[in-house]
C-alpha cells in the first residue's frame, strides 16, 4: 500500500513477472544467442584475422543487426508482451480480480506497463553489457556498434509495445488484439496504395507520384516499413568499417510517438468499462468509428478486387466500380456490426445508419465523376508557376524547366499550358481510345507490326508544375499517337513538336549547361565479322570531350540530333543510329536541384555527376563530323535499320523494338 | 457501513440497477436476495470498486469505494465466478495478497490450515475441485482481516460440514472484529440462519430493506376461519400479499406487524386465529409474488 504514493506495486509486478516468464526468457535468451554468443563463435572462426578487422566485423555485425533485424524483432515482441501484460482486462473474470485489488488504475497502469518494459528492457541492458564484455575480451574496445543497437532495439520495442498497449485498451478482446495490431501496422500504406490505384484508374490526369508528400506521410505512418526505408548505413569502402548510420534520429521520434501512445493508452484505461471485457471494441465511442472503417477498408479492398477481377468488362467504367463499392461496403457494415453485436444475425439497427454510409459514399463518387472539386480540369495560371519538370515514359526523359534560360522559360511555359489544355480538351477521345472504343484506334492497333513496324504506342507524359506559393501540383496522361496523329493537329502531335524543339532538346540533355566544368564522354561502337558481332566502347578524354560536346550542341541547336521518334518506324531505322554517345559532366550544379529532379538515374549524388545518353542520328552532321575527326571509322557506326540486317543475317531473327 | 444511494448502472440501455438504494449497518450480516437478474452481483461489484456507477453513490463509511484504494483495502471479496492466475496455487495466492492487504494475517494462515485441511496449498487452484476453490477462496479472504466481506453465493459447491465450519468463521469474526459481511444467495434456508439484515432486489431496485426480526414481523401468516354462516370480511386497510382457503381456514399472508394483525382480525369474532412465522423463504416468495414475479401454475 505505501508504494501506492510512488504508483508502483511491486507484489503486481513480481507476480505479472513470474506469470510471464516464457516471454521474457525467451527474448533473453533469443538476444543473448544472436549477438554475444555469435559473436564469440564468429571470432572462433575468424582470430587469425587482424585485430582491425575483427574489430570492423564485430561493429558492422552489431550495426548491421541493429539497422535490419531490431525493428522486425521488436514489431514481434511489442505485440506479444502487450497481449501478456494486459491480458488480464480481456477477460471479465481476470479483471473483476485485478480492479477489486486494492489500487486505483494509475497503479494499475503504472505497474503493468513497466513490468511490460522490464521485460525487453532488462534483457537488452544484459546483452549490451555481455557484448561489450565479448568486444573487450577480444580486443574490440568500441562500443559504436553494441550502443546503435540498444539504441535502435530499445526505440523500436517502445514504440512497438506502446503501439499494442493503446491497442489493448481499444479492444476487449485478447484475439483481437493482434488482428488490430496487423491491421493498424500496414492500413496506412495499404489504403494509400488503393486510393491512388484508383484515382489512377477514374481520375483524368492523376499522377501516381502526385501525392508524394502524402505517400511520405503513409510510409511514416506504416512504422515498420519507415524503419525498413530509413535505417541504413553506409561505409565508403567495401568491407570497411560503417562511417555513417541513418535514421537514428527517427527512431527516437518513434519512442516519443510511443510515449504518447503510452498516455493516450492511460487516459482510456481511466475510462474503461470493464463490462465491455470480452467485447471486439471496447470504448463505445470507437465503435461507429470501427463500423465506418470496416465497410470502407473492406469495400474498397473487394470492389477493387472485384473490378480488376472483371476489368476485360469495367475497364475505365467508373459506375461499375461505385456498384461494386456500395455493395461490399454495405456487406462490410453489416458484418462490422454482427462482429461488434458478436451475433451470426445482421441485425436491423444497422440498416439505417448503413443507408447513410452508402449516401454519402455515392455522393461523394458523383462529385469525384463530375470533377465537381475541379481536379481533372485544373491547370495554373502562368503568372503563377514558377517552375515546370515535363516527364515522358516516367524518368526516362526529364524536361526540368528550371534550368531553362530566362528569356525561353516563359514561353515554354505558355507552350505546356496549351498542351496542357489540349490534353484536357481531349478527354473524351483519350479515354475512348484507353478503353478501346475508338474504331480509328482499333484498326491501327491492329496493324501494330504488321509490316515488322510501329503503328500506334502510347506516352505517358507527366507534367509537374511548382507554384510561387511553394505548392507543387503534378498531372500524369496517356497520349495515343499515330503516324496520322503525329502528322495532323492532335495533342500527340503538339507533345511531338515540343518534345523535339531545339530548346527543350538541350535543356533534357544539358541542364545547367553553363555550369559545366569537366566532361567525359565515350561512344558505342559496333561492327560484324560475318559471323557474330562485336561491341566495344570508346572513350574520349577532356578535350576530345568538349569538341564532341560543341558539336553535339549546334546539331542540337539546329534540330539535327536528340529528335524524340515515338514510333519505331522506317524513317526512325534510318535515321537512328545503334550507336550510343554517353556523356558524364560535373561542374557548380545546384546539386539539391539536380537530387529532387533525377530521383533515379543521371544525377549521381556520390560523385555529383551527370550522366546523359544521346543516340546518334544520321542528320547530326557537325557531330559525325568531330567523330570522324576524334578516329571513330563509318564501319562502327550503324543505323538501327543496318542493326537489324545484320541481325537477320547472323541470327535469322531481329528483336523488334 | 455501506450505503448505496440511488445508484444506477446501465448496460446497453439496459437498467441493471434502477434507483437502487442500500445501507448496510457496521457488523451485520446483510443477506442481499432477489431473482435471478434482479441486479445482485452487479451491486456486488460496484463494492469491489470494478464497476462505477452511472449516477448515484457507493460509499463506505462516507467514502467513495470505486478507484479508492484506502476503502478497498478494507474489503475482501469472494465473487460468484472464481478466478486465479494460471498455475496459482493457494500459498502463491497468500503471497500475492500480502502484497496488497496490510493486515493480512499470515499467523491465522498457517493456523487455518487445519481448518481447509481437504486444500493441498502447494496445488494449483485451478485444478481443485469446485468446493475446494470456494475453500481456498474464503481461506484467503478471512486472512485478509477485512472490515467488509462480500460473499456472492459463497457456499455453493461447499459440503455440509464444511458450511457450518465456514459461517462459524464468519460469525466469530463478526463478534470479534465487528467485521461487516454481505451475502449474496438463493439459498434463503440457510441466509435465515446467519443473517440479521435482509434486503430483497427486484429488477434493480431494493423492494424491501429490514432487519430480519423486524421483517419477519412485518410479515405474517394468519390462519382463520368462521363459523358455517359467516363470511370473511378482511379490513381494507390490510395489505393482504396472498389469501387461500381449504375448508373453512383461510390462510392470509398479510403485510403487517402482527400484533396489529391479530387486533384487527380479532375484532371480527373468528372461532380459529393463528399467526405463524413465515420463513425467509416464504417472505421472499410472498413479497415478489407482488412484483409478477411468482410460482405460475402451468399446464402442459
Amino acid at each position: 500500500m505505501r508504494s501506492e504514493k510512488l504508483f508502483f506495486n511491486s507484489a503486481l509486478f513480481k507476480k505479472q513477472t513470474q506469470r510471464f516468464w516464457p516471454i521474457w526468457s525467451l527474448y533473453t535468451l533469443l538476444m543473448v544467442s544472436i549477438i554475444p554468443l555469435y559473436t564469440i563463435m564468429d571470432y572462433s572462426y575468424n582470430s587469425h584475422l587482424e585485430a582491425s578487422e575483427i574489430a570492423i566485423q564485430f561493429q558492422n555485425y552489431l550495426i548491421d543487426f541493429a539497422v535490419h533485424a531490431a525493428p522486425t524483432i521488436s514489431l514481434i515482441t511489442g505485440l506479444i508482451i502487450a497481449c501478456a501484460v494486459w491480458s488480464y482486462l480481456h477477460n471479465s473474470r481476470s479483471s473483476a480480480l485485478i480492479h477489486s485489488l486494492p489500487m486505483n488504475r494509475t497503479s494499475l497502469f503504472v505497474t503493468n506497463y513497466l513490468t511490460g518494459i522490464c521485460f525487453f528492457l532488462v534483457p537488452n541492458i544484459l546483452v549490451l553489457l555481455l557484448t561489450y564484455g565479448v568486444g573487450l575480451s577480444i580486443g574490440v574496445g568500441g562500443m559504436t556498434g553494441i550502443l546503435t543497437w540498444f539504441y535502435c532495439q530499445t526505440m523500436s520495442s517502445l514504440f512497438f509495445y506502446s503501439f499494442a498497449t493503446l491497442l489493448a485498451f481499444v479492444t476487449g478482446n485478447t484475439l483481437t488484439l493482434p488482428v488490430l495490431y496487423a491491421i493498424f501496422n500496414a492500413l496506412v500504406i495499404v489504403i494509400y496504395q488503393m486510393m491512388n490505384w484508383v484515382f489512377g484508374e477514374f481520375l483524368y490526369g492523376y499522377a501516381w507520384n502526385s501525392m508524394s508528400k502524402m505517400e511520405q506521410w503513409a510510409e511514416y505512418l506504416t512504422p515498420v516499413y519507415a524503419m525498413y526505408e530509413n535505417l541504413d548505413y553506409t561505409h565508403p569502402i567495401e568491407g570497411g568499417m560503417v562511417t555513417e548510420i541513418h535514421g537514428l534520429g527517427m527512431m527516437g521520434i518513434y519512442a516519443l510517438v510511443g510515449v504518447v501512445f503510452t498516455i493516450l493508452g492511460y487516459l482510456l484505461y481511466r475510462r474503461r468499462k470493464l463490462e465491455l471485457a470480452g467485447e471486439v471494441i471496447a470504448e463505445p465511442f470507437l465503435k461507429p468509428v470501427f463500423r465506418v472503417g470496416f465497410a470502407l477498408c473492406g469495400g474498397l479492398a473487394m470492389a477493387s478486387f472485384f473490378y480488376a477481377i472483371f476489368y476485360s468488362i469495367f475497364a475505365g467504367k467508373f459506375f461499375s466500380y461505385m456498384l461494386f463499392m456500395l455493395l461490399w461496403s454495405a456487406i462490410f457494415y453489416i458484418a462490422g456490426d454482427m462482429i461488434l453485436a458478436k451475433s451470426v444475425k445482421p441485425r436491423r439497427k444497422s440498416l439505417k445508419p448503413c443507408a447513410v454510409l452508402l449516401v454519402v459514399l455515392a455522393v461523394f463518387g458523383m462529385l469525384l465523376q463530375f470533377d465537381v472539386f475541379g481536379y481533372e480540369g485544373y491547370t495554373p495560371e502562368a503568372t503563377e508557376v514558377e517552375n515546370i519538370t515535363i516527364t515522358i515514359d516516367y524518368n526516362d526523359k526529364v524536361i526540368p524547366l528550371a534550368f531553362a534560360p530566362e528569356g525561353e522559360k516563359q514561353e515554354i511555359i505558355l507552350q505546356v499550358l496549351a498542351l496542357h489544355e489540349d490534353i484536357i480538351a481531349e478527354k473524351e477521345h483519350t479515354l475512348n481510345t484507353i478503353k478501346g472504343n475508338d474504331p480509328d484506334m482499333i484498326a491501327v492497333q491492329q496493324e501494330n507490326y504488321a509490316n515488322g513496324w510501329e503503328t500506334w504506342d502510347w506516352e505517358r507524359v507527366t507534367i509537374q508544375y511548382v507554384l510561387l506559393n511553394g505548392k507543387v501540383v503534378e498531372r500524369e496522361y496517356q497520349i495515343p499517337v499515330t503516324e496520322a496523329l503525329l502528322e495532323n493537329d492532335s495533342i500527340g502531335n503538339s507533345l511531338n513538336e515540343f518534345v523535339n524543339s531545339p530548346a527543350v532538346i538541350l535543356l533534357r540533355h544539358f541542364p545547367q549547361a553553363d555550369k559545366i566544368e569537366y566532361i567525359e564522354s565515350s561512344i558505342d561502337l559496333m561492327n560484324d565479322n560475318g559471323i557474330e558481332e562485336s561491341r566495344w566502347v570508346q572513350s574520349f578524354g577532356k578535350e576530345a570531350s568538349q569538341k564532341l560536346m560543341d558539336a553535339l550542341v549546334e546539331d542540337m541547336e539546329n534540330g539535327r540530333i536528340g529528335i524524340e521518334y515515338f514510333l519505331e518506324t522506317e524513317e526512325k531505322a534510318n535515321i537512328n543510329y545503334e550507336n550510343i554517345i554517353y556523356i558524364v559532366t560535373s561542374g557548380k550544379y545546384n546539386t539539391e536541384e539536380m537530387s529532387n529532379l533525377y530521383k533515379w538515374n543521371r544525377w549521381n549524388e556520390e560523385e555529383f555527376t551527370f550522366h546523359t545518353e544521346i543516340r546518334l542520328q544520321s542528320t547530326a552532321t557537325a557531330t559525325i563530323e568531330a567523330l570522324h575527326e576524334l578516329g571513330v571509322e563509318d564501319e562502327f557506326l550503324m543505323t538501327r535499320a543496318e542493326y537489324r540486317e545484320m541481325e537477320q543475317v547472323l541470327y535469322g531473327t531481329y528483336e523488334k523494338w | 457501513m455501506i450505503k448505496m444511494q440511488n445508484v444506477v448502472k446501465s448496460f446497453d440501455g439496459f437498467h441493471a440497477l434502477d434507483d437502487f438504494s442500500m445501507h448496510v449497518p457496521k457488523g451485520a450480516i446483510y443477506g442481499l436476495v432477489g431473482p435471478n437478474g434482479s441486479g445482485k452481483s452487479t451491486a456486488m461489484r460496484h463494492l469491489t470498486g470494478v464497476y462505477r456507477q452511472d449516477k448515484g453513490e457507493v460509499l463506505l463509511e462516507g467514502k467513495p469505494i470505486y478507484e479508492n484504494p484506502e476503502a478497498k483495502v478494507r474489503i475482501a471479496n469472494i465473487p460468484d465466478e472464481l478466478y486465479y492466475f494460471v498455475s496459482a496455487t493457494t500459498k502463491d495466492m497468500m503471497k500475492f495478497y500480502k502484497g496488497f492487504y496490510p493486515k493480512f494475517d499470515e499467523k491465522r494462515y498457517e493456523a487455518l490450515k487445519d481448518v481447509f485441511h481437504t486444500v493441498d496449498e502447494k496445488r494449483p487452484i485451478r485444478r481443485l475441485s469446485k468446493g475446494m476453490q470456494k475453500q481456498s477462496a474464503f481461506w484467503l479472504s478471512i486472512c485478509c482481516r477485512p472490515d467488509l466481506l462480500l460473499l456472492d453465493e459463497p457456499v455453493d459447491g461447499l459440503d455440509p460440514v464444511m458450511r457450518r465450519q465456514v459461517w462459524s468463521l464468519l460469525m466469530a469474526d463478526v463478534v470479534e472484529s465487528e467485521t461487516t459481511v454481505l451475502v449474496s444467495s438463493h439459498n434463503l434456508r440457510e441466509l435465515e440462519d446467519v443473517c440479521d439484515h435482509v434486503g430483497i432486489v427486484s429488477k434493480g431496485k431494493i423492494l424491501v430493506e429490514r432487519s430480519l426480526s423486524e421483517l419477519q414481523d412485518m410479515v405474517n401468516k394468519i390462519q382463520i376461519a368462521f363459523p358455517e354462516s359467516v363470511e370473511m370480511n378482511l379490513p381494507a386497510d390490510l395489505e393482504v400479499l396472498h389469501q387461500s382457503k381449504i375448508g373453512r381456514v383461510h390462510t392470509l399472508i398479510i403485510r403487517e406487524q402482527t400484533e396489529i394483525v391479530l387486533a384487527k382480525l380479532g375484532a371480527l369474532n373468528p372461532i380459529l386465529l393463528e399467526a405463524i412465522p413465515l420463513s425467509l423463504e416464504e417472505i421472499f416468495i410472498y413479497e415478489l409474488g407482488g412484483e409478477d414475479y411468482a410460482v405460475r401454475e402451468i399446464v402442459l
